[in-house]
């Protein structure tokens, strides 16, 4: 009796092997670096039910912001780490990794927003108004250094590169019509962006 | 209502027809157990409900229509025995209440924000065993009965119960950046105690099977408070105002159907 059951369990080992393999088969993720290429900021109009880019010369002053608009840069990619003693690092685990990780080489480490006019009696020319303005995303608002501390750094596809930032002006200006904001966005390597955008707020 | 009476008529006919063997013995007091499907309406005597937004986040209607798919009567005495039953019950607000409550943000808030509104009523499909609105009740049963006809008086109790849901809608103000969150949530029990006093009336049709009519009132005590929080997403300040639903309900029911004797005693 024991001869037969030690028979068909040879006989059934390599499937019982095979099942478990494939179940575990998972493909060892590529991992790529992205850096940080180019900003570029435009005038945001949330008078209606979400912000748009405007190109007008005048936005209402309640629904004005500003989108950061990031664009980074897939680079190379480096190898995968590999166990000694097995094949795949994830084996006996089912749930497999993204097939693509990027992580960055450079992060945004500060946004500073510079009124180029006097906007009010405490923030005349040239002074930082960041505090002024939030991050916005349906329908959560932060202040930017939150966002920057929550923003994540590892993507998982190539449709996440492009990076939209929405800053709403919270606090209204009392002096001037026609204002130039000056975005000022810190990277960790050491690169400062500083595009300006002029509107008329009414 | 008509077509449902008329096509309950037919039913009750044709389960006369093929139901019972011996039409010429009606002994009274013979019955032991019985069942008791019936259908028919529930109206207010109070009501509940009072005409705020809020009311959509009950499942619950002044007025429905019921169900009792399960009724068991026990008769341990030639006049007393035990009763116990389910009933379901809801009506067509009660099914349309998710997308009311939709309509009703949209028209409150309508003209100076565009409105993002959802409730968990949204997502509350009927039950057919359960229905929206269900009653439990455990009660002592009193029988008068000739060769043809039943009086059933008996006094219950046990529990209404109907479900409350959440209600919300983000406000983006016209014209500005400026956004409010209006949520509405709810606190209070499911399950209220029910007291109830009714009367069955029936005429045997055969030997296992009766026609009957009920009559009920019962009585519960509701206590809800749903909690309306209004806050400003951008610099996190918010107002509470509440809306309590506590009030004495009284119901009257009206419902016909069939008594099935599943097992006749030797008194």
């Amino acid at each position: 009796m024991s001869k037969i059951k030690k028979i068909t369990f040879l006989l059934l080992f390599p499937f019982i092997a095979h099942f478990i393999i494939s179940c575990c088969d998972c493909v060892e993720p590529l991992i790529y670096h992205f850096t940080h290429k180019t900003i570029t900021i435009n005038n945001l109009d949330n008078a209606g039910s979400e912000p748009v880019v405007s190109s007008a010369s005048s936005i209402i002053k309640t629904a004005y912001g500003i989108r950061i608009e990031v664009d980074r840069e897939k680079t190379a990619c480096t190898e995968p780490a590999r166990s000694l003693f097995i094949q795949s690092v994830y084996a006996r685990k089912c749930n497999c990794p993204p097939l693509m990780q990027l992580t960055p080489k450079d992060s945004i480490t500060a946004i500073k927003i510079v009124t180029l006019n006097d906007f009010d009696s405490n923030h005349l020319a040239n002074t930082e108004i960041s505090d002024y303005f939030k991050v916005y995303k349906p329908y959560s608002f932060v202040t930017i250094a939150k966002y920057l501390q929550s923003s994540k750094n590892i993507l998982y596809d190539e449709s996440e590169l492009g990076m939209k930032i929405d800053l709403l002006l919270m606090t209204t200006p009392t002096m001037n019509n026609q204002h130039t904001f000056k975005v000022q966005i810190t990277l960790s390597d050491g690169r400062i962006f500083e595009p300006e955008t002029s509107i008329e707020l009414i | 209502m008509n077509k449902l009476f008329f096509a309950s008529l037919i039913s009750i006919l044709l389960a006369v027809d093929s139901y019972g063997q011996d039409s010429t013995r009606f002994k009274p007091y013979k019955s032991i157990l019985q069942t008791r499907p019936t259908f028919g309406l529930s109206l207010p005597l109070t009501k509940l409900l009072k005409g705020d937004v809020t009311d959509y986040l009950l499942a619950y209607d002044d007025q429905t229509y019921y169900w009792q798919i399960i009724s068991a009567t026990l008769f341990f005495h030639k006049h007393w025995g035990i009763e116990c039953n389910f009933q379901s019950g809801s009506s067509n607000r009660i099914s349309k209440r998710g997308d009311k409550f939709l309509q009703a943000m949209q028209s409150e808030y309508g003209k100076d924000y565009y409105v993002t509104p959802s409730t968990g009523a949204s997502y509350n499909d009927l039950d057919m065993l359960g229905g929206n609105v269900g009653r439990g009740l455990l009660g002592v049963i009193y029988r008068f009965e000739s060769r043809r006809f039943l009086i059933y008086p008996k006094i219950s109790m046990g529990y209404t119960s109907f479900y409350k849901d959440w209600g919300k809608a983000y406000l983006k103000e016209k014209n500005s950046n400026n956004i409010l969150e209006v949520s509405y949530s709810e606190n209070g029990p499911e399950n209220y105690f029910t007291t109830a006093a009714a009367v069955t009336f029936g005429y045997k049709l055969r030997k296992r099977l009766f026609l009957c009519a009920d009559l009920m009132t019962s009585y519960y005590k509701t206590n809800v408070l749903f909690t309306k929080t209004t806050e400003n997403l951008a610099s996190g300040q918010s107002i509470t105002e509440g809306s309590r639903y506590k009030k004495n309900i009284v119901n009257q029911s009206l419902g016909v159907g069939l008594i099935f004797v599943m097992n006749n005693g030797h008194r």
